[in-house]
């Protein structure tokens, strides 16, 4: 991305920063990035450290003294927890790339500026983000369909989501009319000019989202608990969510129970939660990165 | 940036469920009722005869005013208690309740279970729902119109008494008066359980019952020993001077952690009503009456004067870390967690009797709820009720059955062995023998087994404030408002207490939280309770 | 190629679809809906998939919020339910002063949103973008948004246990008589707690999608313009800027459609810390009065009208917008 240097020295389109700036810079995104990591850093802790620390710690410990993966082994023991994260995996990419494949096309549909019908169907779409049915209608209309205890009911219901139609429309509508406009002159139908043109200039919104689909079902627990009765069906997120109790109710605790404490267990599910988005994320940052735009385009 | 449609619908789903927020931390409705839609007026219904049963004799038998029942050992034979199969012709039986620890493999791969189905004649198809979101379940359920043949019935539903009279088979044939006692072990029971089952003139549901001594002040009896204060006030001024000499906040220690705990208990010292206090018909409630205002007054001067730990306002604090770490002297808990303190923390679990504010004796403890829940039957025929009824017996098996052993501790050699008299479960119990049966019916709970010591302590505290036991008069009563409006009204009255004891808000503000909590249901259902005793008369 | 959106709202081009009519020379003053609908039926059916989940899965039960009229209880169908009229909303309109103390709570808050918190993950997004090392950019990037993950019940504790009145720096300060932070719990410093709660958790994660437009420049431009001899300063001006501006407006407009929902699980969470006078808002409002027993008519008449209300709001500011030129959501045809 280098132009052969006739005029200023330029890295990546731009001409390298002051020193004094670079360091301000730095330092800012030093204190960002602190700010963030220290108390994470108190998370991993937390779930490493034994009873004794954190009991003498209130509950939040910054180092672990004594590290132990017992809170790692509790979740994981049983298979149960390694089961829910297959069908996690699987919901999270059956519905991500639905959902990439789904949006695009309506997006583009409606991008497309005097097409028919564009402006209500885009009213239309617009209202589900500011109007939602509620709890037990869903489930109604889940029960209908005869969805419940099938993956299809978390797969579905979120599948488009208003605001990402949206965004990519607008993406979508940015992209220079000059090129659309030669494509048609060649003779392309709609179908052409989606695949050959918007999409491949588009690798940054869809993988935008990608990305947020992929985290919501991921994160997602609440149809799972409402629609899936069995627990073998059931995804990671509410799997985890029966291993810490707020306020732990009355009951008897079972004898020769060594259980990890309330607060390791909390912050283990959640690096247990965080690790696979941490591992997807490179692949699709790449699509963040500047000067996707291939100036080849044009023409 | 957040997502809309998520954000919002998670709103939206969270305050469809959203009394399970409140129920999580506390389960202080008052419930039960005589009358209902259904009947119109109502006559009493005969509650199941009280059979402790005799199967199998506790190291400290329970007794008639409801101290538990304390074992220092299992005992070393358990007594089988069925000969035939429970579920024998029962085929399925689908459950929704609740779930309170990891779930467990399923069925399929859970030989725990399985043995379960083997043992019962019958398979169990339990839909296990975490705590929190419990309400939301069940309100769903409920609105598909599709009840599986048990349900737990959380104690904070709304329209309770209506979704049990029209939904839930009326089990008053087949328990009530001496009915029960083919049921011995639903018999053993005690009585004041069966309350909340009581609706129009019907039983409609099987309780899952809980000691009447509630809740506890738990102290850190070895702190107030080395600082040589005394273990047993025997008056609010004793109290309050343990209190402040427990209290060096440069030393990273305070007296209490919790605002609603402290006022209770001051409230008990004062003599505050137990929710309701009912003279001649009329009932007062506690929020009305002088001593309650006292008690908050009285805190808030404590507030004041630094008792509290600094986060108290946030209602967030691990209370029973900072318990077992020593910043937190006294902290108020549900009387099971003695033991859990005790084991995860190498401390001296003690708890402090309320004494009369004036001194002059203990103050009568305040009665905790009887029923954690109530598990319902959906209506159908009556030998599928029968079948039914008979599991649950099974279920309520008590300790010193072998029935209660392969319960709560799965098949021995396989899930547990046991080690000096107690079992200690293996890796594969710690996993298989997670169902939640105790939360569709279970044998009321009883002290230890444990070390001796700890067993004795907690029957010496029960043995001294049960007998003053003060109960709250509305329990066997019904008021719709109460419980429609749970929710509501307690968060009158918390808030109100939270920002006098703050500081933020003068006492006098309290007369006016007052006002508002009488206007927003208060008064509404005073006027239930009040026509609720009159009718059963 | 300049980037201008405005070049993509040029007067509809004609479409090439095999067997349209030649178009400059034939289309009508006024296009006619037929011919259109001839012209865009392909595209219509591209967007029936996305189409069809949407109103099976989005309008159908939006049927239910009929219960917002009625006074539901779950064992009764939505049929039974008898008519109470406006009764659900009696909660909103009643006008009484706690209800306007939560409506101006909101206001403010949603305010700050906008103004404060807003523009952050821009300001992020705009100090990413002028990284020379992708590789430092990633790994910057990847530890700003993990905050995002974490729920705000973890969120609340961790905040807690290091900034509140017995958390880690208080401790440490009461025991070398420092000076102490009473930030938690302090109704007069709310405001500012829960700005930077949301900032600290969601700027990271904001920047995701001003990063994907700022990567849509054609660096050319970048060159062209330091050819020009301009610095960083006019690059970001003239380019980078006007690349992300249409998404900012995009972006605000959809905001303000959510102006009076103010996080809500933050705000209940916190909310005994600090009463109820400094932190109510409309959503902890309603659900103190009614949505805490699960009041299922309350909670559907209280959706209804923060979303007509929304809808009015964006439908509004996308007129303005256009009265800046912006396309803004969507465009006049």
């Amino acid at each position: 991305m280098v132009t052969a240097s006739r005029g200023p020295r330029l890295v990546n389109g731009m001409p390298p920063p002051h020193p004094v700036v670079r360091a301000v810079k730095g330092l800012v995104l030093l204190l960002c990035c602190a700010v963030v990591v220290v108390p994470f850093v108190g998370v991993v802790s937390t779930s490493l450290a034994d009873q004794q620390q954190i009991t003498e710690a209130g509950g939040y410990v910054l180092w672990p003294s004594n590290p132990s993966l017992d809170a790692y082994a509790a979740i994981f023991r049983g298979g149960v927890v390694t089961r829910a994260t297959l069908v996690s995996i699987g919901v999270t990419l059956v519905g991500s790339l639905l959902s990439v494949a789904v949006v695009a096309l309506l997006a583009y549909s409606l991008s497309r500026p005097g097409s028919f019908g564009h402006r209500p169907i885009l009213l239309v779409v617009l209202v589900t983000m500011l109007f939602n049915a509620g709890m037990i209608p869903n489930y109604l209309l889940i029960k209908q369909l005869g969805l419940i205890d099938s993956w299809w009911a978390l797969i579905l219901p979120p599948l488009v989501s208003a605001f990402q139609v949206i965004i990519v429309r607008a993406f979508f509508m940015e992209v220079p009319a000059e090129i659309v406009d030669a494509a048609r002159i060649d003779g392309a139908g709609e179908l052409q000019i989606l695949t050959r043109i918007m999409l491949p200039l588009s690798k940054a919104v869809l993988a935008v989202v990608a990305l947020f689909q992929a985290v919501a079902y991921w994160s997602a627990f609440f149809n799972a608990m409402l629609y899936l009765n069995s627990t073998d069906k059931w995804p990671l997120q509410l799997v985890l969510r029966t291993y810490v109790v707020d306020n732990a109710a009355i009951g008897t605790d079972l004898p020769g129970e060594v259980v990890p404490p309330q607060q390791s267990l909390q912050m283990a599910i959640l690096v247990v939660s965080l690790v696979p988005i941490l591992l997807v994320y490179p692949f699709l940052q790449k699509h963040f990165a500047k000067g996707v735009v291939i100036g080849a385009v044009k023409g | 940036m957040r997502n809309p449609p998520l954000s919002r619908r998670r709103f939206l789903a969270m305050t469809g469920g959203a009394a399970a927020l409140a129920a999580g931390s506390g389960l202080l409705a008052a419930c039960g009722g005589s009358t209902a839609p259904r009947t119109g007026g109502a006559g009493s219904v005969a509650m199941p005869d009280y059979v402790p049963t005799t199967l199998v004799t506790p190291d400290l038998p329970a007794t008639a005013d409801g101290v538990m029942a304390g074992f220092y050992r299992y005992p070393a034979n358990p007594a089988t208690a069925f000969t035939t199969k429970p579920g024998e012709g029962a085929g399925t039986v689908s459950i929704l309740t609740n779930i309170l620890n990891p779930v467990p493999p399923s069925a399929g791969a859970n030989a725990y279970w399985q043995e379960l189905h083997n043992r019962l004649g019958a398979t169990l198809d339990i839909t296990m729902t975490p705590q929190a979101d419990y309400l939301s379940k069940l309100s769903t359920v409920i609105a598909s119109g599709d009840l599986p043949d048990l349900t737990l019935i959380s104690a904070r539903l709304a329209h309770k008494a209506d979704v049990l009279t029209r939904l839930c088979a009326d089990l008053s044939e087949f328990l009530g008066g001496s009915a029960v006692r083919q049921y011995p072990f639903l018999a053993s029971i005690p009585t004041d359980a069966w309350l909340p089952t009581a609706y129009g003139g019907g039983i409609f549901a099987v309780p899952i019952p809980r000691a009447v001594v509630g809740t506890i002040m738990f102290t850190r009896t070895d702190l107030v020993r080395a600082r040589g204060l005394d273990p047993e006030p025997a008056s609010y001024a004793d109290f309050l001077a343990v209190a402040k000499g427990l209290t060096d906040a440069r030393g990273n220690r305070w007296a209490f952690g919790s605002v609603k705990g402290v006022i209770t208990f001051v409230g008990t010292m004062l003599g505050v009503p137990n929710v309701w206090r009912e003279e001649g018909g009329r009932f007062t409630s506690e929020h009305e009456t002088e001593e309650r205002k006292e008690a908050i007054a009285r805190t808030a001067r404590m507030f004041a004067d630094g008792l509290f730990h600094p986060d108290t306002m946030g209602g967030r604090l691990q209370g029973r870390d900072l318990f077992g770490n020593g910043t937190l002297a006294f902290n108020p808990d549900g009387y099971a967690a003695w033991d859990t303190l005790a084991k995860t923390y190498p401390v001296e679990v003690g708890a402090t009797v309320a004494p009369k504010a004036d001194g002059g004796g203990t103050a009568r403890h305040r009665a905790g709820t009887t029923a954690f829940a109530i598990t319902a039957i959906k209506k159908t025929d009556k030998s599928r009720i029968e079948q039914l009824l008979r599991i649950c017996d099974w279920l309520a098996a008590p300790l010193g059955t072998s029935e209660y052993m392969f319960r709560k501790f799965g098949v021995e050699g396989t899930h547990y062995t046991m080690e000096d008299g107690a079992p200690v479960l293996t890796d594969k119990g710690k996993v298989e023998v997670k169902l939640p049966l105790e939360y569709v019916v279970d044998a009321p709970h009883v002290l230890g087994p444990g070390d001796r010591a700890r067993v004795d302590a907690q029957r010496a505290y029960q043995e001294k404030v049960v007998p003053t036991i003060l109960r709250n008069p509305a329990e066997g009563l019904y008021s719709a408002t109460a419980t429609d409006k749970a929710g509501e009204l307690s968060k009158i009255i918390d808030t109100a207490e939270l920002d006098i004891v703050s500081g933020r808000k003068p006492i006098g503000h309290w007369d006016e939280a007052v006002a508002a909590w009488r206007t927003a249901g208060g008064d509404a259902a005073r006027a239930e309770y009040e026509k609720a005793l009159a009718d059963k008369a | 190629m300049a980037p201008t959106e405005l070049a993509a709202t040029a007067a509809p081009a004609a479409r090439g679809t095999p067997d349209a009519p030649p178009p400059a020379a034939r289309r009508p003053r006024q296009a006619s809906w037929r011919w259109r609908l001839r012209r865009d039926w392909f595209l219509l059916l591209l967007g029936l998939p996305g189409l069809l989940l949407v109103v099976l899965f989005h309008y159908v039960p939006l049927a239910g919020n009929v219960i917002a009229f009625k006074d539901y209880r779950p064992y009764l169908t939505v049929w039974e339910a008898p008519w109470v009229g406006f009764e659900n909303f009696r909660v909103i309109y009643e006008g009484d002063p706690a209800f306007l103390n939560a409506l101006t709570n909101t206001l403010v808050i949603s305010l700050i949103q906008i103004v404060v918190v807003f523009p952050v993950p821009i300001a992020l997004a705009l100090l990413l973008n002028s990284l020379l090392s992708e590789r430092v950019k990633r790994v910057v990037q990847s530890v700003l948004y993990l905050p995002h993950f974490m729920s705000w019940v973890v969120v609340v504790a961790v905040f807690q246990q290091l900034l509140g009145n017995a958390g880690l720096y208080n401790t440490w300060a009461r025991a070398h008589d420092l000076p102490l932070l009473h930030l938690i719990g302090n109704a007069d410093l709310f405001l500012p707690l829960i700005t930077s709660q949301a900032i600290w958790k969601d700027a990271g994660w904001g920047t995701i999608i001003f990063l994907a437009a700022m990567s849509r420049v054609d660096l050319e431009l970048y060159e062209a313009v330091a050819v020009d001899g301009g610095g960083r300063m006019r690059q970001l001006w003239h380019v980078t800027l006007p690349a992300i501006r249409s998404v900012i407006v995009l972006l605000l407009i959809l905001k303000l459609g959510d102006v009076l929902t103010v996080g809500f699980e933050q705000i209940i969470l916190q909310q005994a810390a600090v009463g109820q006078d400094a932190s109510e808002v409309l959503d902890t409002y309603v659900y103190n009065r009614g949505i805490i027993d699960g009041n299922f008519g309350m909670a559907a008449a209280v959706g209804l009208v923060k979303g007509v209300v929304g809808l009015g709001l964006v439908l509004a500011a996308n007129k303005i917008a256009h009265l800046f030129g912006e396309r803004g959501l969507y465009s006049r045809w």
